[in-house]
């Protein structure tokens, strides 16, 4: 099956070792598209953890809301202003094939230098102990920097992101650049 | 679209300030789906809408939307807000509003399928992503999520969008809009057996 694609192009991946990380980023990211997007499988080692996000190493002024629901039946809503970083959702705790948290994340204009920079967010997460899904997004109060790095950090200090077992299991990110 | 543009194909963008405007020619094209992706500003002071229509078609789109709250209000702070019936359009709120911090700007991603496979055909279907915040204590953030349908069977050929203020945008939105190609030579789409 021949496939040509001429909007949107994979730029990078990364793979979780065993090294006991935390966080992981896409650092040095082209600034030749006009949009970003990353696809995410991942688990923590740990307990649950919010999962957070950050560009460019800042950790100031962040907004973000957060749609979600979960097993309490009623939808709710995660959502600030002025923190340190975007929260995204909660990433469970490994609980075997296929349960992990699966997030897709957007970019738009992400190479201005007239306005604040901005991610939009859907992530599923399926854990031990824990499962939900959420809808949400964020504004990054940086307007005159193009976005060159994109973290994604767990909040909970007792737990890593999911690897080094060199199969699915492994927690997995995925940069994707549209033209 | 070529043959064996069967990938994800980007087809035009828009970065005019000028608010209505169509992103036109787009049947026959061989697309099975459309992603638009922007970034929005409006140049009016308030909070206002942003609308799409279809063909020109400006009746019987179906839709619900979903705004956050801030806690405290009804739903712990979510809850349907907009469920509508034959309307003339296809509402999606918020755009940034031009009164507040200049470097707000909304962020959207849009999707539209059709019933049909392979095409934007039949009733047609959406739903949309964004995120809106201002500066100020009183505006919080908010995501704001919705699907509409459009009761219209033929084939969807072009996409009108406005500023449901009437104004128009502020210089740096933008609108990007791809398509989802399809099985022009039967590669991405066909079934085995």
């Amino acid at each position: 099956m021949a496939l040509k694609s001429d909007a949107c192009e994979h730029i990078a991946s990364i793979t979780a070792g065993n090294s006991g990380t935390d966080n992981y980023s896409f650092s040095s990211i082209p600034q030749t598209y006009k949009h970003l997007q990353v696809i995410m499988s991942a688990a923590t080692t740990g307990y649950e953890s919010y999962l957070l996000c950050y560009f460019n190493d800042d950790t100031t002024m962040y907004s973000y809301a957060v749609a979600y629901g979960d097993a309490s039946g009623e939808a709710s809503v995660l959502y600030n202003g002025n923190v340190t970083y975007a929260y995204i959702g909660w990433l469970g705790a490994f609980a075997g094939a296929g349960a992990k948290g699966n997030l897709e994340m957007w970019v738009p204009n992400y190479t201005s230098t007239t306005h604040y920079k901005a991610g939009l967010t859907r992530m599923g997460s399926k854990a031990s102990n824990y499962t939900a899904a959420f809808a949400g997004g964020f504004h990054w109060s940086e307007y005159n920097s193009a976005v060159t790095k994109i973290t994604f950090e767990l909040a909970h200090t007792s737990g890593d992101f999911m690897g080094g077992a060199g199969n699915a299991y492994d927690s997995q990110f995925d940069l994707y650049g549209w033209l | 679209m070529a043959t064996g543009d069967d990938g994800y194909i980007k087809i035009a963008e828009y970065t005019s300030t000028t608010s209505p405007f169509t992103f036109s020619s787009l049947g026959g094209s061989g697309i099975a789906g459309l992603r638009i992706v922007a970034s929005i500003r409006h140049a009016n002071s308030g909070l206002e809408w942003l609308g799409m229509r279809f063909n020109s078609n400006s009746g019987n789109y179906h839709q619900v939307v979903y705004r956050t709250f801030q806690n405290g209000s009804v739903g712990h702070g979510y809850q349907p807000t907009y469920g509508y019936n034959n309307k003339s359009q296809a509402y999606m709120y918020n755009c940034a509003p031009g009164s507040n911090n200049q470097y707000f700007f909304t962020p959207y991603v849009f999707d539209v399928y059709g019933s049909a496979p392979n095409a934007i055909s039949g009733y047609n279907m959406g739903h949309w992503h964004a995120y809106e915040s201002q500066s100020g204590a009183s505006n919080h953030p908010r995501t704001m999520l919705g699907t509409y349908q459009m009761e219209d069977v033929a084939s969807l050929s072009s996409i009108y969008i406005f500023n449901g203020g009437y104004a128009n945008w502020q210089p740096g939105t933008i609108f990007s809009l791809y398509g989802f190609g399809r099985a022009d030579d039967n590669e991405l789409f066909s079934a085995s057996g």
